[in-house]
């Protein structure tokens, strides 16, 4: 053996759990190989250490916490065990469930009125031809007798009755404690059905028979499993005991069949040798006669249902697995024969009424108690398909034939079954919902669990209110002859977190008398075919008077109601959207949704599959203040490195950094930041860029995918349109003359001092693109763009003539090429460079035009030494000349050109490089000179007006205001915008620092030590990959990095491979931070903030969408003093 | 084997019996949460994963799950529950930047401790692949016997032997690799 060999085999011979042989070549071995021993020894003391690894000193808090999350959580689950029998008990129920006359307590909630209704319930939208239940608010019917859960009660299918196996009070000492019981809801009559029984709990379970007039009761007749099966009838009848204890070594569950004369239920069988129960199904009548076995015991089986035609048994078999999670759904004849596979992975949640359809339930591995829903017609055909993901096992119940009522963490949700309509919430916010019991004629009743009600379980019941009268046509014009006079509405609309669509709805009195708004609007919303989406009752509320009174609007006056929309994945109407808003006196008022530049929102709320529904909701309508500019200033700002700078004149201006395009109206002084959201993607690199005046175009590579598109704006990035460039490439360059006519220089990739690019046109402001030109390396054609060389840039004089310079590899030479024809063709007329440059390198910049005739070329020139040549044109590019400087011996760095005759030039001096700055108005005759007080070297742009200039140097921005003789440094900073929406503040007084978040998130934080923030539910089993439109913020305290400055965590982070870019920021409190964008391979690009607060070093870390995490870090401040 | 002693609890487990639960968890917690939070090097991660894990115990066993052996049995819920959510983890998770980050990643790293043995120990086992060092703490730590190992991963038991001495082999290397890195 080699040493190899024997380095996999120390470890079992360090235990002697080697075989002879080997045990001897080993030892034999280490007597020879030094570095094999020491290898051993290694082996032994790495296992020693391993053993006494001493256990972190937070874990002795950790199990302390842990044992009150478990046994929390236990306690819950505990109330509703077994889920999965109720969710199979539910769909029996109605299918058997017969309308009732509606009770008269029932009735009495039948009178909903126009009261404030703040909780997301409402009205679903029908599928047309498909009435939609319509529920009033929940209301209570019955508290449960403490430690009853689920299987323990049951609502008699007539809704009348309850039925539950409790506690009997004041049982003490009583050997047999716990009672069967039946509670009328109506009367409140309770009945009795056995009065003694010794076992409770989750080994009893209770169900009633089709005819709401028996039940049938398992209860365990001993400790442990041997147990008894009842039928016994509200009346005084005896119990008929249809499975004795003596008979069965125990019992599992058992339900009755659909014509209520059989039961089937599963029977346990003790298995030698091991103590796992073998399961099996059997029948018995309800006299307890005929009893048989179906099917032959087997691992764990369970979740009986009867097939609607009551011939078949259906049932869930696990695969004895660990955990035995997973399973499949088998259908039996109950006249025996082989059990026949129905769906793999999948259990039963119930048959429609019609008995047509079915749902099932899936458990994928790994997601722990969470299912999918899914619907299949029945009998089999196909597929299921899916209609939830998320859904609470035990809370899933069919509503009519075309509706489907269901439970995702707690929440009660009405779903449509043919899709197309977004799903509702049915239960209001503060209870956890489960057991959905769909009641003919009466309404929606469900378990409720609340906070305040510690142990105990309520019985609700959302009242069916009316049955959908409206006609399926919903109307798709604005209904004109009964809109509100004197009333006008719109909708401002803004793009929340998590891809929400988040403004208000303002009402204005138009008309010349005061209006008064009372009662309660509905409010739905309207897509762009006229459909009407979930719909919301909202309420007029003087927020300075006593709740309900009545808003007055002046006229011109404003009501205003702040609402949130997060789509729902289900869901795509089609846009232009609207608010119907129908009055209380019956008159509509349509609010069209407008963005935040006043056009309609035709793109909908992104798909957030986190957000279960599609919700709506809506704060009271409030008078409005005059609306005030939304310029929120969290106080946090950034500073930027300039790229490129362009300045219209002296005071106003264009910057682009890497990752931001900014706009100056104060000379440079102050910045705003008006990059479009969507240049601000992590991926999307600004890649090109062209200004005039007030006009600006940038283009965007969006690196994931490849696409070029230019955002445009006329109104200094207020506002931005977006078109994609029909051209693939990783940068572009710019062009626009007046009148809207632009051109894109699309470059398309480098190949040995080579490059393809296309050219592409616009007439219309960069809304569309097409295609003038491209080049072709296999056929380099004359007159076709060239293919050779590095195109630098492409610059139009007017609609017809344009050029277009490249930089190639060969001494001496200005590679230029010139269209008269609009780009579609092309001539070389390259320049060469002056005597003095011979054998340097010319590097031009696009040329810039005054007018057609009039132009200037600068060339960037490196050889033995650097500098810029400038030529000029006068003639339209007919011949070039080259402007002379000043004198000789010095560099040119940079060059501003005004005119052909008034050019700037910086460079540095001879003399140890001074800054030196020559100006001429005549063309190069006269030049005046000066020493420039520039505290910079390596200016690389500079920009004149007037007496105003501009330099580009050292990564700063500099500026002089007396002819470049002073400079000083304006660092550019921007203001770091806030969060949009509403926000919640985490504060950790601890470490002292306080940070917001959008409302909606949800947080897990520890005080002194990690938040974790998410704009989707995390607390579940595990965390999985980000979805698009999520985001998850983490925040962790770095105990290694306690004592490191900013720059040493810098420093480290930077030294890893992967940082993008960084941005030096400054919080509130004036606090330093450090922005860096990181790509990992596998979060892919994400974002860090690295921040001291308080000598702790902090690194907040945000994946996602990153321009939420920017404004949540932007918050990020110190509190206190600690 | 631990039938005879587990078969009780658990029957009443699954009649809802919450003591026997918490008999349960009582015996077996601080072992599986010493063994999650060396794993995975991570308290809060750890907790979560103890979580999840006693849940999804509570549920099987009151779905019938009877398992012959209930340390092997948690164990194996623990382990497969704690590389579900390592996978997961690598999707989301910050990933560290070099060995500096590493360390700065594990919160019970005290900054004196940096060149402790224990903390070129956690950090090798952060470096294995997360079946290896699960069975690694599995048999050395938390003291399976290789007859449970191999229940647990479904194999012989001298495949559970190998595959123990191949991730002992593993990890002796990757130790080394860190006590030459860190003397640099």
């Amino acid at each position: 053996m080699n040493c190899r060999e024997i380095r996999d085999l120390l470890p079992l011979y360090a235990d002697g759990d080697l075989g002879n042989g080997e045990q001897k070549a080993v030892a034999e071995h280490l007597a020879l190989c030094a570095e094999c021993a020491r290898r051993l020894e290694v082996d032994c003391t790495l296992a020693a250490l391993l053993t006494d690894l001493t256990p972190p000193e937070r874990l002795a808090e950790m199990e302390r916490s842990l044992r009150e999350r478990v046994m929390a959580e236990v306690r819950r689950e505990r109330r509703w065990q077994p889920l999965w029998r109720m969710a199979e008990r539910v769909g029996n129920v109605t299918a058997w469930a017969t309308v009732a006359t509606v009770a008269a307590l029932l009735v009495l909630a039948l009178a909903v009125s126009w009261r404030p209704m703040m909780q997301r319930l409402g009205r679903a939208t029908p599928t047309p031809g498909v009435p939609a239940p319509r529920f009033g608010p929940a209301r209570d019917l019955i508290d449960l007798p403490p430690d009853v859960g689920l299987g323990q009660w049951a609502i008699s299918p007539d809704g009348r009755w309850v039925a539950c196996i409790a506690l009997k009070e004041g049982a003490g000492d009583d050997s047999r404690p716990y009672q069967a019981v039946a509670m009328n809801l109506q009367s409140g009559q309770m009945v009795t059905l056995v009065p003694d029984l010794t076992e409770g709990g989750p080994g009893a379970q209770i169900s009633w028979f089709p005819d709401s007039r028996r039940v049938l009761l398992l209860v365990p007749a001993e400790p442990g499993l041997r147990a008894r099966l009842l039928v016994k009838g509200l009346d005084d009848a005896p119990a008929t005991a249809l499975v004795t204890a003596d008979e069965v070594y125990g019992l599992g569950e058992a339900v009755p069949s659909p014509d209520g004369e059989l039961v089937a239920f599963t029977c346990l069988h003790p298995a030698d040798p091991a103590p796992v129960p073998r399961i099996g199904v059997e029948v018995v009548a309800v006299d307890g006669s005929g009893r048989r076995q179906i099917v032959e015991p087997d691992h764990f089986i369970g979740q009986l249902a009867w097939t609607p035609d009551g011939r078949e048994i259906v049932y869930f078999k696990g695969k004895g697995g660990t955990p035995p999670d997973d399973g499949d759904a088998y259908a039996v004849s109950i006249d025996g024969g082989e059990p026949r596979l129905l769906l793999s992975q999948r259990r039963l949640a119930g048959w429609s009424p019609d008995g047509m359809r079915a749902l099932w339930l899936r458990e994928p591995a790994e997601r722990n108690g969470s299912t999918e829903l899914t619907v299949s017609s029945w009998p089999l055909a196909g597929g299921p398909r899916l209609l939830a993901e998320g859904v609470d096992a035990a809370g899933v119940a069919w509503v009519g034939d075309r509706w489907v009522a269901y439970a995702q963490r707690g929440v009660l949700f009405l779903g449509a079954v043919d899709g197309g309509v977004s799903p509702l919430r049915l239960s209001p916010e503060g209870e956890w919902a489960a057991a959905p019991v769909w009641l003919p004629g009466k309404g929606l009743a469900y378990a409720a669990e609340r906070p305040e009600q510690r142990a105990g379980v309520t019985l609700r019941l959302l009242p069916l209110v009316e049955v959908e009268e409206q006609p399926t046509a919903v109307p798709t014009q604005t209904p004109v002859p009964t809109r509100a006079p004197g009333l006008e509405a719109i909708a401002t609309s803004e793009r929340g977190p998590a891809g929400a669509l988040v403004g208000r709805i303002l009402i204005t009195n138009t008309g010349s008398m005061p209006v008064t708004l009372q009662g309660s609007p509905i409010v739905a919303i309207v897509d762009g075919a006229g459909n009407e989406l979930p719909t919301l009752r909202g309420e007029w509320q003087d927020p300075n008077s006593v709740p309900d009174r009545p808003v007055t609007l002046e006229p011109g006056g404003q009501a205003q109601a702040r609402f949130t929309w997060a789509n729902y994945c289900g869901a795509a109407p089609p846009g232009p959207l609207t608010f119907r808003l129908r009055l209380p006196a019956g008159d509509w008022l349509d609010a069209p949704v407008l963005d935040a530049s006043g056009k309609p929102v035709a793109e909908l709320p992104r798909c957030n599959t986190e957000a279960p529904a599609s919700a709506l909701t809506m704060d009271p309508f409030e008078p409005a203040e005059p609306v005030s500019a939304p310029t929120p200033q969290s106080g946090a700002t950034a500073m930027v490195s300039i790229m490129s700078l362009e300045m219209e004149d002296s005071s106003a201006g264009w910057a682009v950094s890497e990752r931001r395009i900014l706009r100056t109206a104060d000379g440079a002084r102050t910045w705003q930041d008006v990059t479009p959201d969507g240049a601000r993607a992590a991926g999307t690199w600004v890649v090109g860029s062209a200004f005039e005046g007030a006009s600006a175009w940038v283009a965007c590579w969006d690196q994931p995918s490849g696409r070029l598109s230019v955002w445009s704006t006329a109104d200094g990035g207020e506002t931005w349109q977006r078109s994609e460039l029909p051209a693939a490439g990783m940068g572009v360059n710019l062009c626009f003359i007046d009148g809207g006519r632009g051109w894109a220089l699309v470059h398309q990739g480098v190949a040995a001092g080579s490059e393809g690019v296309t050219l592409l046109s616009s007439a219309d402001g960069g809304r569309t693109w097409r295609e003038v030109a491209h080049s072709d390396p296999q056929n380099p054609a004359a007159g076709g763009l060239p293919f050779g060389g590095l195109k630098q840039g492409i610059t139009f004089a007017d609609e017809r003539t344009g050029w277009l310079v490249a930089s190639e590899p060969v001494p001496g030479k200005v590679p230029l090429y010139v269209t008269r024809d609009g780009g579609r063709t092309w001539r070389e007329q390259s320049l060469e460079l002056p005597e003095g440059w011979e054998g340097a390198e010319g590097v031009p910049s696009a040329p810039i035009f005054f007018g057609p005739m009039e132009g200037a070329l600068p060339v960037r020139v490196a050889g033995e030494r650097n500098g810029i040549v400038l030529y000029r044109t006068r003639d339209g590019g007919q011949t070039w000349s080259v402007l002379d400087w000043p004198s000789d011996g010095w560099t040119q760095k940079a060059v501003a050109v005004l005119s052909v005759d008034e050019v700037w030039v910086l460079g540095e001096g001879a003399d140890g490089g001074i800054p030196v700055l020559y100006h001429t108005r005549d063309g190069g005759r006269t030049w005046r000179g000066l020493k420039a007080d520039l505290p910079a070297r390596d200016a690389r742009h500079i920009e004149f007006a007037g007496e105003r200039g501009w330099a580009l140097a050292d990564g700063g921005v500099f500026r002089t205001d007396d002819g470049g003789q002073m400079w000083t440094r304006l660092d550019p900073v921007v203001s770091l915008p806030a969060l949009p929406g509403e926000t919640a503040t985490h504060t950790d007084t601890q470490i002292g620092y306080a940070l917001d978040y959008p409302a909606e998130w949800y947080i897990r934080a520890e005080p002194g030590w990690t938040v974790i923030l998410t704009s989707f539910d995390a607390s579940g089993p595990g965390i999985g990959g980000l979805r698009p439109g999520q985001a998850k913020v983490d925040l962790l305290p770095d105990k290694a990095w306690h004592s490191r400055s900013l720059e040493q965590m810098v420093s480290e982070v930077g030294s890893g491979d992967g940082v993008l870019w960084e941005e030096r920021w400054t919080l509130s409190g004036g606090v330093p931070a450090v922005r860096l964008q990181v790509r990992s391979e596998v979060a892919g690009e994400a974002a860090l903030l690295c921040v001291v607060i308080n000598g702790q070093s902090l690194s907040l870390q945000g994946y996602g969408d990153l321009v939420l995490f920017d404004a949540i870090a932007a918050s990020l401040r110190p509190v206190g003093d600690s | 084997m631990a039938t005879q002693y587990c078969s009780a609890p658990l029957r009443r487990v699954r009649d809802g019996d919450m003591a026997s639960f918490e008999a349960i968890f009582e015996a077996y917690h601080q072992r599986i949460c010493r063994y999650l939070s060396s794993l995975v090097n991570d308290l809060d991660l750890a907790e979560d994963l103890a979580q999840q894990t006693f849940l999804k115990a509570y549920r099987a066993l009151g779905r019938g799950s009877s398992p012959d052996n209930l340390q092997a049995w948690l164990y194996a819920i623990a382990t497969n529950t704690a590389l579900s959510a390592l996978r997961r983890r690598r999707l989301v998770r910050w990933l560290p930047f070099g060995p500096q980050a590493e360390r700065a990643a594990s919160p019970e790293l005290d900054h004196d401790a940096r060149l402790g043995q224990q903390e070129l120990v956690r950090l090798a086992l952060g470096r294995l692949a997360p079946g290896d060092a699960a069975c690694l703490l599995l048999r050395l730590q938390q003291g399976l016997s290789y007859g449970e190992l191999a229940e647990m991963l479904g194999t012989s038991i001298p495949a559970a032997r190998m595959r123990v001495s191949r991730a002992r082999a593993a990890f002796r290397e990757a130790y080394l690799r860190l006590s030459e890195e860190e003397k640099r």
